[in-house]
């Protein structure tokens, strides 16, 4: 039996989660910006607890790598790093943008909608993914200024669903498309319904080189240099 | 029975890592990011990004070399702050990883008090001991007294730092980033041959900006090519002044506060005038003087391994919520 514990400190929110097989044990999710270096490692230690699993018995772990927050995914990678290796158990990472689009494919099937995920990063800009309506990414669009001919072409050739923080902007730049939408600016916990995907990460072994591992950051190092 | 020691050090831009012994380093891996120096300073977010790969990397290196087990480890300890946050934290968040799984207490210490512990990991000064801490970003005398974690900041910089005087007036000099160990270079081959106004600052403080702001107006007077010239008597002067105000401060304290052995700590006191003059004024007062091995003065994870070892026998532990502070 696999039993996976899985961070998401990408974004204003901080939620850990355990699962055996396909299945959620239990899950803490916080919804406060800023709090991640104080409760990260506490809400680890809290699920565990709850959920009557000695840290040794976990077979597996797996993180949110971004896109988000820089600050937030090294707290996340820093925490499940050293436990992997001190564990000496593989470390899986999934995109924060298919992670929580996936609480949200029960009615994209039914609708018959691709998804578009997306997260608000500031400004004009969205990190987004267009996911089809089984939960599988189609096409990573990155950082994204807005309005974007991507999105823009996606808008005007099927029904959405737009999911996550920057769902809102992405409307807003891109008004009334001509087909249906739905909007679900709202996520309450991006690491809830993750079963399917663990089993096919674990399946398919897509673990994680300890030392190479690092989050999707997207843009490389801004440097100004100063001229004082 | 003795105590397994490993420590994490990620305040700035050195990734490194002790495991002690009780008080015997056993191993003290130090990697230095070196792609700042085309920069000028020290970029925060670059450097955060470094450590993450890099910790596991010279973790890996310093089980290797001292021979040791993870799971033989007792306690694991960590700079807390005073440094760059997001430097911080990737060490923090590790050090609390590494907690959960071993299911071993965290230490939290402080990094200006580790850089005066350093003198611990060799000898046993006798308190009180009175430190001069001299680094990129601090510059303070501290009085240990009655235990070695017992320390009283008795004066401090009011503006820059003594490392930062030395790269900022390096910057000036035409100097590579940072400039301080440049200056001590090219100062072995010249002479104090210029003056230079002292600050005048009560009681133990210090200050330098005033002196840096000085010297940019007298250099003014230079062209580049008579800079390069005189590059050497510059150095040396300059290095003299700046280890002159640092000295008469030390010794007004020495000589008020009377204490049983003096030190010097932090980047800076890797400077070889700095290490002189501090040596003859502990010969003439006869005093016991304390130098560090220059792989103690900047930043090293021994330093925070040994401040460890010495809270971990009062049991002073930290948690799951320990959060890093800059200063
Ligand atoms: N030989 C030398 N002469 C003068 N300055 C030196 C010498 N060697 C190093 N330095 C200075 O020491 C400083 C680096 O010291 P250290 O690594 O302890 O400081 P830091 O990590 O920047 O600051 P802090 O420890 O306060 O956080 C730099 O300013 C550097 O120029």
């Amino acid at each position: 039996m696999n039993s996976v514990l899985v961070l998401d400190t990408s974004t204003s929110i901080c939620a850990v989660a355990i699962y055996q097989n396909q299945n959620l044990l239990s899950t803490i999710c916080l919804h406060q910006p800023n709090v991640h270096s104080e409760k990260a490692a506490l809400l680890i230690d809290q699920v565990l607890n709850i959920s009557k699993i000695p840290v040794q018995q976990l077979t597996h772990l797996a993180i949110a790598k971004g896109p988000g927050s820089y600050t937030g995914l090294r707290i996340g990678f820093a925490l499940l790093k050293s436990m992997s290796y001190a564990l000496k158990i593989p470390i899986l990472g999934f995109s924060t943008l298919l992670g929580q689009a996936q609480s949200f494919v029960p009615i994209a099937q039914q609708m018959k909608y691709p998804i578009l995920s997306c997260l608000d990063a500031g400004r004009n800009e969205v990190y987004a993914a267009f996911i089809d309506n089984q939960g599988n990414l189609l096409h990573d669009l990155g950082a994204c200024v807005l309005p974007h001919p991507d999105i823009k072409k996606i808008l005007t050739t099927h029904s959405t669903l737009i999911i996550g923080n920057g769902a809102n902007k992405i409307l807003e730049h891109h008004p009334s498309p001509p087909y249906k939408y739905l909007l679900f600016p709202y996520i309450e916990n991006p690491i809830a319904n993750l079963g399917y995907l663990l089993e096919k990460k674990i399946a398919y072994q897509e673990y994680q080189n300890l030392i190479t591992f690092e989050p999707d950051y997207i843009k490389p190092v801004h440097i100004t240099i100063s001229k004082k | 029975m003795a105590f397994l020691i490993l420590a994490i050090e990620t305040s700035c831009d050195d990734t490194s890592v002790a495991i002690l012994c009780d008080k015997v380093i056993l191993a003290n891996v130090v990697s230095s990011q070196l792609d700042h120096s085309q920069y000028g300073g020290v970029v925060p977010e670059l450097a955060s990004r470094k450590h993450l790969v890099n910790l596991q990397i010279v973790l890996e290196q310093a089980l290797y070399q001292a021979q040791i087990s993870l799971i033989d480890i007792d306690a694991i300890a960590f700079t807390q702050g005073p440094g760059l946050l997001g430097s911080l934290l990737v060490g923090i968040n590790y050090a609390k990883g590494l907690s959960i799984a071993l299911q071993k207490p965290l230490i939290a210490v402080n990094h200006m008090e580790a850089h005066i512990l350093a003198h611990w990991i060799d000898y046993t000064p006798e308190l009180p001991f009175l430190c001069l801490t001299v680094s990129g970003g601090h510059t303070c005398l501290t009085l240990v007294q009655k235990n070695p974690l017992n320390h009283q900041v008795i004066g401090r910089t009011l503006d820059d730092a003594a490392g930062e005087a030395f790269d900022k007036i390096a910057k000036l000099l035409g100097l590579p980033y940072p400039g301080g160990p440049f200056i001590d270079k090219y100062a072995q081959q010249g002479q104090p041959i210029y003056n230079f106004p002292k600050p005048q600052i009560p009681n133990y403080d210090f200050s330098f900006s005033g002196f840096k702001t000085y010297i940019k107006n007298f250099v003014n007077n230079f062209s580049a090519e008579q800079v390069q010239q005189e590059l050497p008597n510059l150095c040396c002067s300059i290095q003299n002044a700046i280890v002159n105000i640092l000295i008469d401060k030390f010794f007004k304290a020495i000589q008020d506060l009377k204490p049983k052995s003096v030190g010097i700590a932090g980047g800076v006191s890797a400077n070889s005038t700095l290490r002189k003059k501090v040596q003859e004024l502990g010969n003439t007062l006869q005093i016991p003087t304390y130098i560090p091995k220059f792989e103690y003065c900047t930043d090293n994870a021994a330093m925070i391994g040994i401040t460890g070892y010495y809270k971990l026998l009062s049991q002073n532990f930290g948690d799951l919520g320990t959060v890093p502070y800059a200063r």
